[in-house]
């Protein structure tokens, strides 16, 4: 077994034990893997060998300290560079999942650092949470790992733009409306699960749901609650 | 000399441009509906100067069709002054637009109209200061009274001026400017469009890219997003120094707008707008037309006859004269009467709420809320329809292509009123309406799924609510009607002439003979039927009119089943778009989706004709 398969191996059952399931490891790391049950029975025998877990008597698997932080930091590279990949660069979550997928056994521990150091220097935002190195927490796959946008606010919030990720079309447009980083915009109306309407400079302008995910923005806090 | 408009949409440009030119020209409420500039005549003191008036843009560096068609006029051609038109209720962000201008380096003044409107709503502008930060004369206008309007070709005269209004746009992008200007010895403004992606030279532009790059990978953003953000700072910055905040009413068309843009009762109230247009249409179109074509007939096409002409041109002078009046009794009851309607729509600013509330549901079929108005545009005449589609992505205007296509324009409208809700009854009409709409629905949900390319998402600037003036109305409908009578009209009557030929040497009646069968076998349609539909390829309506002149009767009742009559209706209304129509895709979007969009709908025709009739038999 080469060294990204035992990575992937331990990375599944951390994954799976976020997941709060104890029983049943076997069929499910089958499923994760696609490798049918005898060759996953072999292969955790032969990582129980190297020390990095144990399998318990009902099939379900623990990990041992080694396996749980070689597991650990590949999981923290998948999220990082699966952020990076879906935030930075604009590609769609089920590519960029893949992509980490590839890239975490490669690359090293300090360049995926270093690419969350970029994430978190930037003054992106992760649902609240700065999104930076330490950062290992949440549900997989990291769906969760995004930036505010328009699309996550309501009516009468009043937002400040603070960046634009990458889209086909409208992206000049919205910039020469003057939706640019440091404006302040306020949805004026929005309809359920619909387009929204923005007030900007003045003007009103009406943007699709796409577009509205798209601008990364912070809500302004409400002069009342101050 | 030579002088050009430039401004916003929407800012009042073109009211201007008519009240200094007298020419007339369309006044839109709808972001970007002057596509072609236009140009017209100043005398002043005995002087004539050349005005031209652009398409409203956002921005000079953007990359839609208008944008790129202003800029390389402005780059290429010599204009003497530039007249900034600005609009004063939205100062910082018309201001933006300035900013450009200015670095365009050619002589200016800013003309900042609606003033009255803004300080209605509380925005006290003081132009002075404007006038004094800028460098240039500022007149303040309110175009709709012609406040003012007199002093702007004086001043684009004498006091045009080049404003040096430079934005330091930091230090990245200022060194960056630096080294192209130094490395392809370009200017500072060629410079500046570089980097932005826009202009000219393969050098330059590959200098520009490699810089770019560099300067995104720092700041995480694009120089074209921190040029624009600097510029956008600038134009706050003056706008914060010449705007006192007053006290103002609030604007009229708040309250109205909250309802019209709520779901409930905002989707409603589209609704039954769009419905009533249609009926009104369709009741005073069929009124009309009835009376024209029976005045044309006693009036030109019978002394026609009396002539005593050759066959050949008897039957050439016909197919022309039928073409003629076909176009009347449309264009006129059917076409005119629906522009004029939609026109209102437009100049009420109420199509860009329709839009904003259609934009999930047009989502579903493959567009989005903007390609809402050139699907309604599609119900006058198929023709503006697919011209105005322009605005939307490649993926967009495939789809689009082919469910214009489909929306029953005014020709087909005539078949409908005429053959089904005349001699089968009102619910038929309306049961084919339904036909249509659905198979427009599914066609949109399948293409959404194949259509290659990327779809782009509305955005959109709302015009405000305004009362519709009359005499605008009435501009802008004849303005969407000159594109029918300019367009469609020429081809339709080389066309019949076209036909009339091949009727007169008898390949007609040979192409009759040879389909005949398959029209009995599939559709159940008498053999006179297919020549009619036939007909129905070069104009739509026609095919109506050819089968009464084929059956011999204007009672259709008497001669063919009301099945009969219902499917020949539901086929030609399917079935291939009109010759116009076809030439309009071709010239739009290529060979390959006109051919595309033809043998759909020729399918689409052929296989409900063929389901009626079997379903029709059973019954």
């Amino acid at each position: 077994m080469d060294q990204s398969e035992r990575e992937d191996y331990l990375e599944a059952v951390i994954m799976h034990s976020a997941e709060g399931k104890g029983a049943g490891t076997i069929s499910f790391l089958s499923g994760v893997m696609e490798r049918d049950a005898d060759q996953v029975g072999e292969d955790l025998r032969y990582l129980e060998n190297e020390g990095d877990l144990v399998i318990e008597e009902d099939g379900s698997v623990s990990l041992t300290e080694e396996g749980r932080s070689t597991g650990e930091s590949v999981l923290k590279k998948h999220r990082i560079l699966e952020c990076f990949f879906t935030e930075m660069l604009g590609m769609d979550p089920d590519t960029a999942s893949k992509e980490a997928c590839e890239i975490e056994h490669a690359a090293s521990e300090e360049t995926v650092n270093k690419i969350g150091n970029l994430l978190s220097g930037s003054g992106l935002r992760c649902r609240g949470r700065r999104y930076g190195p330490g950062f290992i927490e949440g549900n997989f796959p990291g769906r969760q790992c995004r930036f505010d946008v328009i699309d996550d606010f309501s009516e009468g919030d009043r937002l400040k733009v603070v960046g634009m990720r990458h889209g086909p079309g409208g992206g000049r447009r919205l910039i020469d409306l003057g939706i640019v980083p440091g404006e302040e915009i306020k949805i004026v109306r929005r309809l359920p699960g619909r387009s929204i309407i923005l007030s900007v400079k003045g003007s009103e302008v009406a943007i699709s749901r796409e577009i509205a995910g798209r601008v990364m923005v912070e809500k302004i806090p409400d002069k009342d609650s101050l | 000399m030579k002088f050009a408009l430039v401004g916003n949409p929407n800012v009042g440009k073109s009211l201007i441009f008519n009240q200094l030119t007298g020419i007339g020209v369309e006044i839109s409420n709808f972001p970007g509906t002057t596509i072609d500039m236009l140009s017209g005549n100043v005398c002043y003191q005995r002087e004539r100067f050349e005005l031209i008036d652009f398409p409203g843009i956002y921005s000079l560096e953007g990359s839609s069709e208008e944008e790129e068609q202003v800029r390389s006029y402005l780059r290429t051609n010599d204009v003497d002054a530039l007249i900034v038109v600005l609009d004063a209720t939205k100062l910082e962000r018309n201001l933006y637009l300035l900013i450009q201008a200015a670095e365009y380096k050619i002589p200016l003044i800013t003309v900042v109209n609606v003033a009255d409107e803004a300080e209605k709503s509380g925005i006290i502008i003081d132009y002075d200061k404007l006038s004094s930060i800028l460098g240039c004369k500022v007149i303040p206008t309110v175009a709709v009274e012609g406040k003012n309007i007199d002093q702007i070709i004086p001043a684009a005269m004498q006091d045009a001026v080049v404003i040096d209004l430079e934005v330091p746009y930091g230090k990245h992008i200022e060194a960056a400017i630096r080294s192209l200007v130094k490395l392809t010895g370009c200017s500072r403004m060629d410079a500046l469009l570089a980097l932005q992606g826009t202009g000219g030279e393969k050098e330059l532009m590959e200098a520009a890219e490699t810089i770019g790059s560099e300067i995104e990978e720092e700041h995480q953003m694009s120089a074209h997003q921190i040029i624009a953000t600097n510029r956008h700072n600038e134009a706050r910055r003056i706008a914060g120094e010449v705007i006192e905040a007053g006290k103002g009413s609030k604007r009229l068309s708040f309250d109205i707008d909250s309802l019209l843009t709520r779901v409930i009762p905002g989707v409603p109230i589209l609704a039954a707008v769009l419905f009533f247009t249609l009926l009104a249409v369709f009741i005073i179109g069929s009124f009309l037309e009835e009376t024209i074509v029976e005045l044309f007939e006693a009036l030109i096409i019978e002394p026609m006859y009396s002539l005593g002409l050759s066959p050949f041109w008897e039957k050439m002078a016909f197919s022309f004269l039928i073409a003629v009046e076909a176009g009347l009794g449309i264009a006129f009851p059917f076409v005119f009467t629906f522009y004029i309607l939609v026109s209102l729509l437009e100049d009420s600013g109420y199509m860009t709420r329709g839009a904003f509330l259609a934009d999930r549901a047009m989502h579903r079929i493959g567009m989005h809320g903007q390609a809402l108005i050139p699907m309604i545009l599609g119900f006058g005449c198929n023709v503006p329809a697919i011209m105005s589609i322009r605005q939307l992505s490649k993926r967009e205007r495939v789809i689009a292509s082919f469910l214009i296509t489909m929306v029953p324009c005014s020709a087909r409208t005539v078949i409908i009123a005429g053959i089904v809700a005349a001699f089968v009854g009102i619910t038929a009409a309306f049961s084919v309406y339904l036909l249509v709409f659905v198979l427009i629905v599914l066609t949109g949900l399948v293409l959404t799924r194949f259509a290659p390319g990327e779809r782009y998402g509305m955005v959109l600037e709302m015009s405000p609510l305004r009362k519709p003036r009359i005499d605008q109305t009435l501009k802008r409908a004849w303005l969407h009607m000159k594109e029918f009578l300019f367009i469609a009209m020429p081809l339709l009557l080389v066309s019949s002439v076209f036909l009339g030929m091949l009727d007169y040497y008898g390949i007609l009646a040979e192409f009759q003979r040879l389909f005949a069968p398959f029209m009995e076998q599939v559709l159940g349609l008498p053999d006179y039927a297919s020549t009619a539909l036939i007909f129905g390829i070069f104009r739509k309506e026609m095919a109506f009119e050819t089968l009464a002149v084929l059956a011999g009767t204007a009672d259709l009742g008497a001669v063919m089943a009301q099945s009969q009559l219902y499917i020949f209706a539901v086929v030609s209304v399917l079935f291939v778009p009109c010759v116009s129509t076809i030439a309009v895709l071709y010239k739009e979007m290529g060979l390959k989706i006109a051919a595309l969009v033809s043998f759909y709908t020729l399918g689409l025709g052929m296989i409900f004709g063929a389901l009626l009739n079997a379903i029709f038999k059973i019954l």
